[in-house]
């Protein structure tokens, strides 16, 4: 093969060698107006061996090396053309706008491919599609902007992680997200998730994992979604694949480019409660009907909205500077970012700072291709004492709602006023409460790939990932209600440590009418993540900040102390075939076997095939004769993947000592337990219609998981409750994608599209032994309630509360079933039926309207803030409470089970982003590419029944759907910048 | 061909770096199967670590502390204690209610938790069983020394096994190997005390072993003497046979003559900070305030005084929980008449040897609070804090309802709360003493009964009685008298036929299968040989 291609190399060279050819033309655009600036490529054997730009007019020469044969045409935003040159020496090309999209490059994981060549269901997004805004990372920008994937922000604090779904929950077992991988590397999961231990008030939000990644620096993200696509992932595809590639720089296009913007953002609306004076109004009504005067007490005079306290206008800053270009052997791209996010609640906030760089380097004549990405980042969260850690004293958002109106925020000595030991005064909670974490993370990949031959490459691909997270919360003794713990410091580290090693050769080769593309490889990941933690009480003095110097406790008061180390090993081959056949029938399989040190001998290994089937049916001559439908495409496929998603090293009997130094079994072995597997069937039809003016995907899936993982109860007696099986239960995902885009007008001046997403969902479970319950409420007085099921049929995560029926003439609720107050079933699901994304773009002139509208429709929330603190019997407490339950025929004893009462219709309609920017027409000046300012606002306009802060939220540990205090998800007013040099 | 050396090259490498047998090394924890040897190995160089094996089955025993676990199902279901809702406090969905009002069933979270602790105390006492019969496999030579320690294990075997008949009708348990089998109620009450019976020539007596907090020979008597006297119960029979009373009678008389225990001088000083020197303790918790624990005795303080009153240095603001019912405060009353309020000289009703300190008293707390300096106290609405026997309304109480319960005293030394010192004993001298009575009352020994009834009645200051009545009415008023809140009531009830049939405040007669509590939903599940209890 060497030798033939060697051989064939020197005749054409000695053809070629004295011909000193020039070769000139002209591009234009199909209005026949020249376009400047275009990059035409000279290509050879397999190498680019010249290239130049088209000038003003559109006009170009270039001199013809020997061995010359292609000659290719690029220009952003117009479908990029290939000829041969053979002997032709003029080439007066006429460029087409690319509207399709058809022809992108998209990753599609160890390699890529054009979209029109894809054959399983993927979405691609790119920066126009990105959410603009004050963007944190990857997943906001991606909410709402493909079909088939969900995401829900858990709670609206900077930096908080959002759930991710990629078609349905795809294991019950454990909360398991996609797969992310960026530049080629997987990233480690929970890295930077480190939760305060056990203090009443902690913030217990999950940071995102994606964070450290600076949205400015994503070019792209590729969204994996059926198991066709996935499978080469194997084990970790299971719930979807998520590829996200940094930018780059390009040849011939030097660039500094410097971003800005600032924003303001403040809460939606707040939950209605009482005035003072309305509470003063209702505690004398009260003291009236019962005669009991002590509810004229409690009246501190003042007057304070607790909402407006805790709760402020949010500013943020965001500086992003970068710098790329290339030559046509090396590339070079650094970026540069800061961020400064306040939180809209007080003493909360994100700073982070990234910088990145990205290299290229061609070597050996172009055979040897060596690149390197590499990113770090320091990320500083301040956090608010806000989540599900509030325990029975409940958390900030919590005490704001439920405090007393009539307390003043500072005694007369301008003290916090704190009147008991049961009260938190909400101002002193969020001052008084420090808490705060430190992320240093650091991602590198190091990757060669090289030209063996023509058709022939093979990529060594090194990656390093460490995350580093300090966290210190520190609980002044100041917080009257906590004075008794003498002040209390939590020091929590996490590390990951995260290496991948990858060696994959692909070969591509085209024979008449097919083209054939084979890949294989070997991975090999390992994941290492440590923790410590120090506990500790008692502390004399203010002055130093506890966690600064733990020594200061009091050695009396024993201090909790911990700490773990694991390890996780993953070893992979994989191949894949692309066969393609006229251009229109395409055919791809793949095989992974993935090994993972999880699970025992007998079954370390898991299989993971797939096969998709592509056609093209408008390249059919048949179809020619229908104008009107410029591209039809049809796809099946079918895959299987695996999840390994247990505690590590269940393979083994695991022991530890107890107090005095006896061996203490941890963990029993068990062996036999084996991957669980998820396979699934994709039809998918892309269309365009009018030139592409009209153009979309529908997907049809059908989604099965067995051999489910599931944390069982074990026959008593058992030295541990539970272990992980492999059940016969099933978990089947069907579901309806529709992508469709829309270009109602595209002319020079002004133009016009839409793009709307569909997603629909429907979720079975079959086989399942014992139902799971889960769904724990928090909140004094709710300990122990579950109200969520997994059940046989269509029960995920559905709600079994008790119906509530109304009151009595006593103002005693009245529960279906009566005097026994079982709970019984309900058909409601936290899960949406439907979600609906629409986007529309507007350009006029050098002006862009962006305006993205996202709709939840068929979805249930618990609203457990309500059920904790919005009765009406809070009033004669001395709490504060909502007025609508206030003049309900509630009475103030009525007890506050949780029941239907609370379970609210969660669907909502959003006004989610509206971007307006103009560009400022600078072709006249030399040294500026482009310049942009647009303003932007989000989460503008919400259409909803539900009565919390936001119904996008779920903050419950243990079930879905569930709202207690969550951080509210803020509106926010930004205007920025960019400039490209 | 320089092309295919690069690529076998590359591939080599790949293989080299990779191709792991992914088994990753174990960093905070062991492998269980290397360690038993290296244990065993040192038990040789040093055979005083037997002791530190020991523990791992002691502490399983922390699991009755906790108010949520198997506490709450032997005192909440029955006269001594009552967890009303007041306003939304302590709903807790109706867990509470359910158990007073006995209309659990068996998806019951507490009486899930109660039955993984006893699944827990089971298995890891047969885990360090299995362990001693692997050292005495790997070196024989332990085989005599071990004996004792064996015979130790067996009694808190015994114990935890006991429970499970007791509170749910079944033991499961486990044979060789560590695999699960199945006792019927009947066939494992045979088996509990056919490994007291052979275990107690193997134990060491009180005398030979004096080391406070270990179970002894006289402990096992003692376990022994309360499943004789509840035989009849666990065999379904109406009333106790005589064979079985005699056996009751021998076991508790072998820890009565061995001179080793004897009433307390001082009735709350047994249940104090510093009580390691409690001459009834037979089977304990023991607590030490260098060790932090949620399930500390400062829990059994927490749950039932009001959120205003505070113990000593440890200021915890407490949770307003537990209290007793209005019919059990009036089992104190000597004339029988509550309306002129409860009369008694019992010692064990209420001692203010902690007023200066605390503020309230120990045992029953009723009427206006104070703290430490003698002000009132007033409860969150600002009215006086004065705690009233009536409950109105077990969904509706206010704050201030309910008679509270401090029978541990508040450790006043200890440095944070849940670091308590006071020790919880489990079985205790006194209870040898009324299982004798009731022993002797049940084989028809009326006379000799009311000797030993009122021999422990004069040691606490009450009235003696005069007489026992037919149906031992007086017995049962006295265990509650002197073991109130101690986790004994539900059985005792049991055997006098007052759990189901009986009625207190917001208790009406509940269906006698309520005697026996559900198999929970998940452990049924999980065992095929396990059937639910009838009723349920």
């Amino acid at each position: 093969m060497n030798k033939y291609i060697l051989t064939i190399g020197a005749i054409f060279f000695l053809l070629s060698a004295f011909a000193q050819d020039l070769l000139k033309g002209k591009v234009t655009d199909n209005t026949g107006f020249g376009l400047p600036g275009v990059t035409i490529i000279i290509e050879g054997d397999f190498t680019d061996l010249v290239g130049t730009t088209s000038d003003y007019d559109g006009n170009f020469s270039i001199e013809l090396p020997e061995g010359s044969q292609t000659i290719t045409f690029k220009f952003i935003g117009f479908s990029p053309l290939t000829f041969d040159i053979n002997d032709q020496r003029l080439f007066e090309v006429e460029m087409s706008e690319d509207i399709s999209e058809l022809d992108e490059v998209v990753v599609i994981g160890y390699g890529t491919v054009t979209k029109s060549d894809v054959t399983g269901a993927m979405s691609s997004l790119d920066p126009k599609d990105f959410n603009k805004g004050v963007m944190t990372n990857a997943n906001e920008m991606m909410q709402g902007k493909a079909s088939g994937i969900q995401i829900n922000r858990s709670s609206g604090a900077p930096g908080a992680s959002s759930n991710v779904r990629i078609r349905g929950i795809s294991s019950i077992s454990r909360s398991r997200g996609p797969l992310y991988v960026v530049d080629g590397v997987p990233i480690q999961g929970a890295v930077g998730a480190v939760t305060a231990s056990g203090i009443d008030g902690g913030g217990t939000d999950n940071l995102d994992p994606l964070n450290y990644i600076n949205p400015d620096d994503i070019i792209s993200i590729d969204i994996l979604k059926d198991a066709s696509a996935t499978a080469i992932y194997g084990s970790r595809g299971a719930a979807g694949v998520i590829i996200i590639t940094t930018k780059k720089g390009e040849e011939g296009q030097n660039n500094l480019s410097f971003s800005s913007y600032a924003s303001v953002s403040n809460i939606r609306s707040k939950i209605d409660v009482l005035t003072a004076e309305d509470w003063v109004k209702a505690r004398q009504l009260l003291s009236l009907e019962t005669g009991n005067l002590t509810f004229l007490d409690e009246n501190f005079g003042a007057s304070t909205d607790w909402q407006n306290e805790i709760f402020r206008s949010g500013v943020t800053q965001n500086y992003s500077v970068s710098a790329s270009g290339g030559t046509k052997s090396s590339n070079y791209l650094f970026s540069l970012s800061y961020m400064d996010q306040e939180g809209i609640v007080t003493n909360s906030g994100l700073n982070r700072v990234t910088g990145r760089l990205n290299l290229s380097q061609n070597l050996l004549n172009d055979i040897l291709v060596v690149e390197a990405n590499l990113t770090a980042a320091n990320i500083k969260n301040q956090w608010a004492p806000v989540g599900n850690g509030g325990g029975a004293g409940g958390d900030l958002i919590g005490n704001a709602l439920r405090a007393n109106p009539t307390m003043p925020v500072y005694d007369s000595n301008g003290d916090y006023f704190q009147p008991n030991t049961t009260t938190f005064n909400p101002v002193a909670m969020a001052q008084l409460i420090d808490d705060q974490s430190h992320t240093d993370s650091f991602l590198a990949n190091v990757a060669a790939t090289f030209k063996i031959a023509k058709g022939l490459t093979n990529k060594t691909n090194i990656g390093l990932e460490i995350s580093n997270t300090e966290r210190n919360t520190n609980t002044s003794q100041l917080l009257l209600p906590l004075e008794a713990q003498e002040g209390i410091a939590s020091i929590a580290n996490n590390r990951g440590y995260n290496y991948l090693f990858e060696n994959f050769t692909t070969y591509n080769f085209t024979k008449g009418v097919n083209d054939v593309t084979v890949m294989g490889g070997y991975a090999y990941q390992q994941q290492t993540s440590e923790f410590n933690t120090i506990f500790a009480r008692g502390f004399d003095s203010e002055q130093i900040l506890y966690t600064n110097n733990v020594g200061l406790s009091d050695p009396e008061i024993v201090r909790n102390i911990g700490s773990g180390k694991q390890q996780y090993e993953i070893q992979s081959f994989f191949g894949r075939l692309q066969y393609q056949l006229f251009n229109k029938y395409r055919l791809t399989a793949s095989l992974r076997a993935d090994g993972t040190s999880r699970f025992g001998q007998n079954n370390k290994y898991g299989f993971f095939p797939s096969a998709a089937f592509g056609w093209t049916l408008s390249d059919e001559s048949f179809l020619q004769g229908f104008d009107k439908l410029s591209f039809l495409n049809l796809r099946l496929g079918y895959g299987k993947t695996g999840n390994d998603n247990v505690p590590d090293y269940q393979y083994l009997n695991l022991a530890t000592f107890n107090n005095d130094g006896g061996i203490e079994r941890t963990q029993i072995a068990n062996p036999d337990l084996k991957w669980e597997t998820t396979t699934m069937t994709n039809l998918g039809i892309d269309f365009g219609f009018l030139s592409d003016r009209l153009n979309g995907t529908l997907e049809l899936f059908d989604k099965r998981t067995e051999d489910m993982l599931l944390f069982l109860e074990q026959p008593a007696p058992s030295i541990v409750p539970q272990k992980w099986v492999n059940t016969d239960a099933q978990l089947i995902n069907r579901g309806v994608e529709l992508n469709l885009t829309m270009f109602w007008l595209t002319s020079d001046k002004f133009s016009w599209s839409t793009t709307g997403v569909f997603t629909g969902i429907n979720t079975t479970i079959e086989n399942l032994s014992v139902p799971i319950v889960g769904g724990q409420l928090n909140g004094q007085g709710l300990v122990g309630t579950f109200i969520q099921i997994i059940d046989n049929g269509p029960n995920l995560w559905n709600f079994v509360l008790r119906e509530h029926q109304g009151f009595d003439d006593q103002g005693i609720s009245i529960f279906a079933g009566g005097e026994n107050e079982q709970q019984s079933f309900t058909d409601d699901s936290p899960y949406e039926n439907y979600i609906i994304g629409l986007t529309n773009n507007i350009t006029y002139r050098n002006f862009d309207l962006q305006f993205f509208i996202e709709s939840k429709l068929g979805r249930h929330i618990y609203n457990n803030t309500a059920n904790t603190y919005l009765n009406k019997g809070a009033i004669a407490q001395g709490f504060n409470t909502s007025p609508a339950d206030l003049v309900s025929a509630r009475s103030i004893n009525d007890i506050a089970l949780a029941s239907t009462y609370y379970l609210e219709d969660a669907s909502f309609v959003r006004l989610a982003n509206l971007t307006f920017g103009y560009n400022f027409p600078v072709t006249s000046i030399g040294w500026i590419q482009s310049a942009r300012m647009y303003f932007t606002g989000q989460n503008i306009f919400l259409l909803t029944n539900y009565t919390g802060y936001d119904p996008d939220v779920n903050s419950s540990a243990s079930g879905e759907g569930i709202d207690y205090t969550s951080y509210p998800n803020p509106r926010t007013w930004l205007f920025g910048f960019n400039i490209n040099f | 061909m320089n092309t295919f050396k690069q690529i076998t090259y590359v591939s080599l490498f790949a293989a080299l770096i990779g191709c792991t047998d992914l088994e990753p090394e174990v960093f905070d924890r062991i492998d269980g199967d290397v360690v038993v040897l290296d244990a065993a190995n040192q038990l040789i160089q040093d055979t005083t670590l037997v002791q530190n094996y020991l523990s791992t089955s002691y502490n399983q025993l922390f699991q009755y502390l906790d108010e949520r676990e198997i506490f709450a199902l032997t005192e909440v279901t029955t006269d001594e204690m009552v967890v009303p809702t007041r306003g939304t406090d302590w709903s807790d969905n109706g867990l509470w209610i359910q158990l007073h009002e006995h209309s659990w069933n068996p998806d019951h979270e507490f009486i899930q938790s109660a039955w993984d602790g006893l699944s827990r105390g089971v298995a890891r006492t047969f885990e360090v069983k299995q362990l001693f019969a692997d050292f005495i496999r790997l070196k024989p030579e332990f085989a005599d020394f071990l004996v004792p320690y064996e015979a130790e294990l067996d009694v808190l075997l015994a114990y935890y096994s006991w429970q499970y008949i007791d509170l749910f009708g079944v033991l499961p348990s486990l044979k060789e190997q560590l695999s699960p089998v199945v006792y019927d109620r009947n066939a494992g009450t045979q088996w509990i005390i056919e490994l007291l019976e052979n275990a107690i020539p193997k134990l060491y007596s009180k005398v030979a072993l004096p080391e406070y907090g270990r179970v002894v020979r006289e402990s096992a008597h003692a376990l022994l003497a309360k499943v004789y006297l509840n035989k009849f119960i666990y065999e379904g029979q109406s009333a106790a046979s005589s064979d079985d009373m005699a056996k009751a009678i021998l076991n508790a008389d072998a820890v009565i003559n061995s001179g080793a225990y004897q009433l307390a001088g001082d009735y709350f000083s047994m249940f104090e900070a510093s009580n390691e020197n409690s001459p009834e303790s037979m089977i304990v918790i023991q607590n030490q305030d260098n060790l932090w624990n949620y399930a500390h005795t400062t829990t059994r303080n927490l749950m039932t005084l009001h959120y205003n009153q505070t113990a000593g240095q440890v200021n915890y603001a407490p949770w307003n929980g537990m209290c007793t019912t209005e019919d059990f405060f009036n089992t104190w009353d000597d004339d029988q008449n509550p309306s002129n309020g409860v009369n008694t000289v019992d010692g064990r009703f209420n001692n203010g040897r902690y007023n200066e300190l605390f503020g309230f008293d120990l045992g029953m707390l009723f009427d206006q609070q104070y703290d430490p300096n003698g002000t009132m106290l007033n409860d969150r609405n600002g009215n006086p804090l004065s705690f009233t026997a009536i409950i109105g309304n077990i969904r509706q109480a206010s704050e201030v309802e309910g008679v509270r319960v401090i029978k541990w005293a508040p450790d006043d030394n200890s440095p944070s709360p849940f670091q308590a010192d006071n020790d919880v004993a489990l079985l205790r001298y006194a209870d040898v003493v009324l299982v004798k009575a009731e022993a002797l009352w049940r084989m028809g020994n009326s006379g000799e009964a009311l000797v030993t009834l009122n021999n422990l009645r004069t040691q606490r200051g009450a009235t003696p009685y005069a007489s026992i009545s037919a149906e031992g009415q007086e017995i049962l008023r006295e265990r509650g008298l002197e073991l109130y809140w101690e986790g004994h009531r539900r059985t005792d009830l049991i055997r006098f036929d007052h759990f189901t049939k009986g009625t207190w405040f917001a208790k009406q007669v509940s269906p006698d299968y309520f005697s026996i509590f559900p198999i929970p939903t998940k452990a049924l599940a999980a065992n095929s040989i396990l059937t639910q209890n009838t009723g349920y």
